[in-house]
């Protein structure tokens, strides 16, 4: 079934049919939302929001828009909510709190792939929030800039200097 | 990445494995999707239009519009009148605690579908202090009864863009570019 076969279903009153969007999109978001707020019950709790946000607001999607885009406008804005209201950021990845042991999709932990993993969350870990999200959506994601634009509301030129400072500031441990 | 050297393309591959989110919270989100009313399409059939494009503001709208000079976003013009601390009307005044204060919010959002007000007040939660739409104009208002002190917020039009009170002072970035307003609430004295 395509999006637009499922969001029609939908608007026709068919709630069941939302299900087609969430298993759609959970783990692509959940994966942005945990990178960006560092810890995975904020995760969920941007999720949940995300979702039902989308839900009560999908008649106002237009089918001109990448449904993607118009979903991530809603992430990207819950994840700055809950961040505002968690003020967590001094203790982002907490991974005694997320107790990482096999709780990591189906990939093989081999030791390369943690190494890289616990490379990435220490390299977020200190970002300013606005160049971790515009590094997540354009090299995480793989967005392009206009995409990027109209998802978070910066201009192009502005993400394009926060992701560069997010490059600049990872470097030296990456290529180190 | 552009720094396409092996060491990228590992944290690129990285973020891809995706973290276990709790098959129990995907749950919970359908369970209150099936409690949630089904969203409605407009009357017509159709969705409705993006904010933005093409209404006339009458005059009267017009010279506040003039006196506010804002223009926020290339596709919504919306010009805030911005909060207004109301201690006279009828609707206004001391309440019963005399602690709280009620606080009227303003704005023109002519292509907006909602507006809401997000602040310190409310955990920044959009949506919870719904603006109505008062004018076919797009003249939105709410009140509030706000603490006495100062307070950060915010406009959210449409659920999705955050927009600060171009009337009221910014508040201090929070850290996404997100701007905010200040609104000081029982005067001089509020701190």
């Amino acid at each position: 079934m395509t999006e637009a076969e499922i969001i029609a279903q939908v608007l026709d009153g068919r709630r069941d049919a939302y299900r087609g969007i969430v298993e759609r999109y959970y783990g692509d978001c959940g994966r942005f939302a945990y990178r960006m707020l560092g810890n995975r019950q904020d995760a969920e709790d941007a999720l949940q929001e995300t979702f039902l946000r989308a839900y009560r607001a999908l008649a106002r999607y237009r089918h001109s828009d990448r449904f993607k885009s118009w979903l991530y406008r809603i992430l990207v804005n819950q994840c700055r909510t809950t961040a505002r209201q968690r003020r967590r950021d001094v203790a982002r990845f907490d991974p005694e709190a997320d107790d990482d042991s096999g709780a990591r999709g189906q990939v093989d932990p081999s030791d390369r792939v943690v190494e890289a993993r616990d490379l990435l969350d220490k390299l977020l870990e200190p970002l300013d929030p606005a160049l971790r999200e515009a590094f997540l959506l354009k090299y995480g994601e793989e967005l392009e800039y206009s995409e990027m634009a109209d998802i978070t509301g910066a201009s192009v030129s502005a993400l394009k200097m926060r992701v560069k400072r997010a490059c600049d500031a990872m470097r030296p441990h990456v290529e180190g | 990445m552009s720094e396409s050297k092996d060491p990228w393309r590992r944290l690129s591959d990285a973020y891809r494995e995706r973290p276990r989110i709790s098959p129990e919270a995907k749950e919970r989100l359908l369970e209150r999707i099936s409690k949630t009313p089904p969203p409605r399409r407009s009357r017509w059939g159709v969705p409705l239009p993006w904010p933005g494009s093409g209404l006339r503001l009458a005059p009267a709208v017009t010279a506040a519009a003039v006196i506010g000079a804002f223009l926020l976003g290339a596709l919504v013009t919306r010009v805030a009148l911005g909060p207004r601390l109301d201690h006279t009307s009828s609707a206004g005044g001391k309440t019963q605690a005399d602690s709280l204060v009620l606080v009227q919010f303003v704005l023109i959002a002519p292509g907006a579908h909602s507006v809401s007000v997000a602040g310190d007040f409310n955990r920044w939660e959009a949506g919870d202090l719904d603006m109505v739409r008062v004018s076919p104009e797009g003249l939105w208002t709410v009140t509030a009864a706000l603490a006495r002190g100062s307070h950060l917020y915010s406009f959210v039009i449409d659920g999705i863009r955050w927009v600060a009170d171009p009337t009221a002072p910014l508040g201090p970035d929070d850290g996404f570019g997100s701007p905010s307003s200040v609104v000081v609430v029982g005067g001089p004295g509020a701190t």
